[in-house]
Parts: structure tokens; C-alpha cells; sequence
């Protein structure tokens, strides 16, 4: 751009800025909460972790049973001849079992019917497929595995896993919101004793 | 040009001197005067307030962080959000009352503080809905956010916090071997305004994201090949000094110097890398590079070629060919064995490189050069000598051939030095 068109263009590029900025923010806003609007709730078991992030705090790292999938112990449709790269596109079927919501199937489509999460791919170890049907362990990320807390709660739900040593009915549970879509988002985390 | 003499003290009080030595009238002054604003107050880069200002605001910045992280979970989520909110807004308000009332620095640290609080809210509001996305995503809203008012002002501070947040953007997609196609368009802005605006510590930043963008690049695209890193990082060092010309128009020659020698420093590091036996033989158990790689190498050939041959320039070629070089016997499957015979070869290269110093020094009368190549001749002594310690014979007969080299090149340099001196003496009486 040459200095006369910027010079044209440049009483506008200050209120241009503040709205852009606003509107990244507003949009952040819109989209975490759409899931807290129209979603249903869905309870999910979690092991925790606590570190800390430079910007955002402290945090209680949530890991599920799907976080890291056996692939020959779960229903799939994944290419048996690929290895899935980092932020791959995946969706996870869940189903009631009693109180919770577990992982019954990982398909490259989203499901016809029932609840399903929307998931990435992080890691891939593909080994030989068994039965025409891909095979190895998937880890994978659905947006809901850390809950930002003060410090004494994030160490307190990381304290409670360790208590499941000596006391295993103790259950730390993600009440997670999910939209039909299989965008989710974690409403609140808790601790139940069965 | 022009934003260089804005409002500048220095140049209000040299049309003073010019009005009194009558090299223009009193009028021609005015008009000067006017159109640099030179009875306004002194810009920004005059003041070292405003420097402490901002300092002072980035401060401010990181306050606001740290209160965040403390997480204020038991408050309401209006409460939490407004403790992002509130400070924006109120950076905007007072931007915005200093920019109608022509207050630019006042303004510009405004809505530079607007733009560290707008990084605060993004990763607040990730805070408080957990939002457990991609985590450089938020740093890549936060530098977009920051871009137009970086746009608009074209100063050294808007520009700083750029690069700071692309590096720290750019860095944390390495671990993950990731490659986002919006960091060529990114960087590309930030080389623009640099080339716009200038700025010493902006320009080593931008040297210093071109750098991470290449590796980032190299490695999201390619997979990771760490063994590629000397050639890869001499290649962009090359590249860098064969550029750095381009924005020659805001630095003193003083300062294109003294960075053109950081970077050539840089490439004879990795050359020095590479008369080791072990260094070597690493080197020659490379087979391939990524086309990346060879692309950066033809990119810098072709700019030295096709521009006005700088010394640096020139200096810096003759030290990236033999290190390319070597890296090519690798391509070319040379066998590891012969390691050893391709260490010496580097060395008598990079002995050559000294000697051509030196005997450019003493030619040239440039005693600079001159002492560059013998501080190289030391250098390779001494590392030499530490890498052959068991082998005393050897070494104590090349220290002896460095001490006669440097004995003969002074006793040279004195007697061309006295024979000038009496030329000009001779000269000067006739």
C-alpha cells in the first residue's frame, strides 16, 4: 500500500482496531458458551493433573478413558492403512452405562443418532490392523480437558485421584454440556462417592 | 525521512544556526517549522519518558495477568469478566480522547496498553468457560487483535510487541511439529512495517523470527530433521546478511555493521563447527535436506547476485560455500571414513579464509580486517589445540608456524606502514 492510499486509509484504522478487537472477543464469548446454552448434560469420569499455565492460571488437567484409546477395544471406521495426524478430525460415540457416559465407538462421520463428542487427534501409534479394523492407540482431545480453578481447588480434585488409591469409589466427575453437533463444553467438576 | 525530523530538537536548533549564518531567511524557517511540527513537543524516541512509560504499562500488563491467574472462581462469572473488560474498555477511552486531541504519544501508549489487555481477556475468557482448544490459537487472535493499531502508529513499540508474540506463537507450535499457514503471512506483515518504520531492537527481533519461522517451517512441513539444523541455520544466516541491505534507509552504517558482523560471527561459528573430525562425520551421514532447505540456499544466492556486492556480502559467501560444500559431500554419500581428510580440508579452508584477512587487511590498509584474520588464525589455534591435546608434536608445530606467520605479517604491516608514512612525509614537503 503506498503512502497515499495509507494516509486515506488511516482515520479509520483506529476504530476499525477497537471494534476487530471487541468483535475477536465477542466471538470467543458466543462460541464458549453456545454449548452452556443449548447442550445437554452428559457426566463423564476423569482422572485429573495439576500444572499451571502462564496466562491463565491454575488448572486441573482432565483426563477420560477416551483421552487414550486401545483401537482393537472400541468400535471404529478409521482407515486401517493411516496414521492420523495431529489435529485430525474424529467423533466419539457415547452411551448412558448407569450414571455416566462412556465411549462406544469412534467414526470418521458424526453418528446418526445419540450423544457424540467432537474430537482431535494428538498422537497415533498405528500398528498391524486386526480383523479389517485399524488398529494401535489414539489419543485424543475434545476441548474439555482442563478446568481452570484457584489453586486450593485445582490441588484438592488432584488430591481426591490420589484418595482413589485407598478408597476406590471415590469418582471425579466432568458434568460437561454437549450440543448436538458434539461441540462440549465443562460446566462443572465434582467428586461423588458411589 | 520525514518521521525521522518530526518534532526533532536537533533539527529545530540546526534551521536556527542556518537562519544565522543566513543559508535560508527567517520565512523558509517558518515553513520548516511547520511542516515538522518543530514547536511541538519532542517525539517519543527523544524522550526517554516515554520508554519508562511503557515499561511501566507492560507492567501494568503483566499485574493484570498475574491477578487473573489467581482465579476468582467464587465470584460471579460478570464480576470475573469484568475485571478484562473494565481496563479495555477504559484504555480505549482514554486512546481514543488523546488520539481527538492529537496527543499521539499519549495515544499510542493508550492503545498499546488496550492491546495487552486484549491478550488478557482472550486467555481470561478461556479461563472462565475452560476452554481447552489449541492453546497458540489464543496467541494467534492476540496478535491479530494487536496488528492494526501496530498498523497505524508503525512504531517501535507496537512493533515490538508483535514480534514478542509471534516468537512466543511461533515456539509453541514447535514441540508439537506444527506449521500454520497464516506465520508467512504474519511474518510477512511484520518485515513489512519493519521496513516502513525501522527500529534497532525491532530489526534483531525480525532476524530472530525469521529464524524460528524457518525451523517451525521446516520441521511442520517436512517432519522434524534436527540433523538439517547447521545448514539450515547458516543457510538463513546468509540470507539475513545478503537481506540485510534492504532496510538499510533507517540505520546508521554503524548499525547495519555491527549487526551484518553478529550474523557473519554466526555463519563462522557453524564453519568453525565444522573443522571438528566429529563434527564431520556427523555432517556426512546426511544424505538429503529438505527442499526448504535448498530453497532458502538459492533464495540468498540469487539476492547476492542480484544486488550491489556488499563486503559482508561478499565475506559471508566465502564462508557459507565450503560449509555448503561439505554438506553436499554427505548428499553425495562420500563414505563417513573420510572424515577425517574432510576436517582438514575445512581447516585449510578456514585458515584460508584468515590469511585472506589478513593479506586483505594489509593491502587495503584496513586494520580491522586485518585483526579479524589473525584473531581467526588464534581462534583455530586454540580450538585445534584443545581438539588434538594428545597429539603435542603436532600442535606444538602448528602453534610454531602461527607464531612465524603472526611475527612476519607484523614486521610486514610495521614496514609498509613506516614506508607510507614516509611517502606522504616526502610528499607533503615537495
Amino acid at each position: 500500500m503506498n503512502t497515499t492510499k495509507f494516509l486515506q486509509w488511516r482515520p479509520y484504522i483506529i476504530p476499525i482496531a477497537i471494534v476487530f478487537q471487541c468483535g475477536i472477543l465477542a466471538g470467543m464469548v458466543v462460541l464458549a458458551m453456545r454449548p452452556l446454552v443449548e447442550g445437554r448434560e452428559v457426566r463423564l469420569l476423569v482422572e485429573t493433573r495439576d500444572p499451571r499455565d502462564l496466562f491463565r492460571g491454575d488448572y486441573a488437567v482432565l483426563r477420560y478413558e477416551f483421552s487414550s484409546l486401545r483401537l482393537d477395544s472400541i468400535a471404529n471406521d478409521l482407515d486401517t492403512a493411516t496414521t492420523y495426524r495431529f489435529g485430525d478430525e474424529l467423533f466419539l460415540e457415547l452411551r448412558q452405562q448407569g450414571n455416566y457416559y462412556r465411549a462406544v465407538g469412534l467414526w470418521r462421520t458424526p453418528p446418526q443418532r445419540g450423544e457424540f463428542l467432537q474430537v482431535r487427534v494428538e498422537n497415533h501409534d498405528r500398528i498391524a490392523p486386526t480383523q479389517h479394523r485399524a488398529a494401535g492407540v489414539i489419543s485424543l482431545r475434545a476441548g474439555i480437558e482442563e478446568y481452570f480453578a484457584n489453586t486450593a481447588v485445582a490441588q484438592r480434585l488432584d488430591s481426591l485421584i490420589s484418595a482413589r488409591g485407598t478408597n476406590p469409589n471415590i469418582r471425579v466427575v466432568a458434568y460437561v454440556m454437549l450440543t448436538d453437533d458434539g461441540a462440549a463444553r465443562i460446566k462443572d467438576v465434582s467428586y461423588t462417592v458411589d | 525521512m520525514e518521521n525521522f525530523l518530526q518534532r526533532s530538537p536537533r533539527f529545530r536548533r540546526e534551521i536556527g544556526e542556518w537562519v544565522q549564518t543566513g543559508i535560508i531567511t527567517p520565512e523558509q524557517a517558518q515553513l520548516l517549522h511547520e511542516r515538522y511540527q518543530l514547536d511541538r513537543e519532542a517525539p517519543w524516541y527523544a524522550q526517554s519518558g516515554f520508554v519508562l512509560k511503557a515499561v511501566a504499562l507492560v507492567l501494568a500488563g503483566m499485574a493484570l495477568f498475574l491477578f487473573i491467574a489467581e482465579n476468582w472462581d467464587s465470584f460471579p462469572l460478570a464480576a470475573r469478566a469484568a475485571t478484562g473488560i473494565v481496563p479495555l474498555l477504559c484504555s480505549y477511552a482514554v486512546g481514543v480522547y488523546y488520539h481527538t486531541k492529537r496527543v499521539s504519544d499519549k495515544a499510542e501508549l493508550a492503545f498499546f496498553f488496550s492491546s495487552l489487555v486484549f491478550g488478557g481477556n482472550i486467555f481470561l475468557q478461556a479461563q472462565i468457560f475452560h476452554i481447552s482448544a489449541y492453546y497458540p490459537n489464543g496467541l494467534l487472535w492476540w496478535i491479530l487483535g494487536a496488528l492494526p493499531f501496530a498498523v497505524y502508529y508503525r512504531s517501535t513499540l507496537h512493533n515490538l510487541l508483535l514480534h514478542v508474540l509471534y516468537f512466543i506463537w511461533v515456539s509453541t507450535q514447535m514441540p508439537l511439529g506444527q506449521f500454520s499457514w497464516m506465520s508467512p503471512i504474519l511474518l510477512a506483515t511484520l518485515l513489512y512495517l519493519l521496513w516502513q518504520s525501522g527500529g534497532t531492537l525491532v530489526l534483531l527481533l525480525a532476524i530472530v523470527n525469521i529464524y524460528v519461522f524457518f525451523m517451525n517451517a521446516n520441521d511442520g512441513l517436512f517432519a522434524a530433521h534436527v540433523l538439517d539444523f547447521p545448514l539450515l541455520f547458516s543457510a538463513i544466516t546468509f540470507l539475513c546478511i545478503v537481506a540485510l541491505p534492504l532496510v538499510h534507509k533507517h540505520y546508521s552504517k554503524a548499525v547495519q555493521q555491527r549487526v551484518a558482523v553478529l550474523l557473519h560471527g554466526m555463519l563462522l561459528a557453524f564453519f568453525l563447527f565444522l573443522t571438528f573430525k566429529d563434527a564431520t562425520a556427523e555432517i556426512l551421514t546426511i544424505h538429503s535436506f529438505t527442499p526448504l532447505t535448498y530453497g532458502i540456499i538459492a533464495a540468498a544466492l540469487f539476492g547476492f547476485f542480484l544486488q550491489k556486492k556488499e563486503a559482508m556480502g561478499i565475506y559471508s559467501l566465502a564462508v557459507f560455500a565450503p560449509l555448503f560444500g561439505i554438506h553436499l559431500l554427505g548428499v553425495l554419500h562420500v563414505d563417513k571414513a573420510l572424515s577425517g581428510l574432510v576436517a582438514v580440508m575445512a581447516n585449510i579452508l578456514f585458515f584460508g579464509y584468515a590469511l585472506w584477512h589478513i593479506i586483505g587487511g594489509l593491502q587495503e590498509r584496513v586494520k580491522s580486517r586485518f585483526m579479524s584474520g589473525v584473531f581467526l588464525v588464534l581462534l583455530l589455534a586454540i580450538v585445534r589445540y584443545m581438539d588434538y591435546f594428545e597429539s603435542y608434536v603436532m600442535m606444538s608445530i602448528v602453534f610454531l608456524l602461527c607464531s612465524g606467520l603472526l611475527w612476519g605479517v607484523h614486521t610486514w604491516w610495521n614496514k609498509t606502514a613506516s614506508t607510507l608514512q614516509t611517502e606522504a612525509t616526502d610528499g607533503v614537503q615537495a
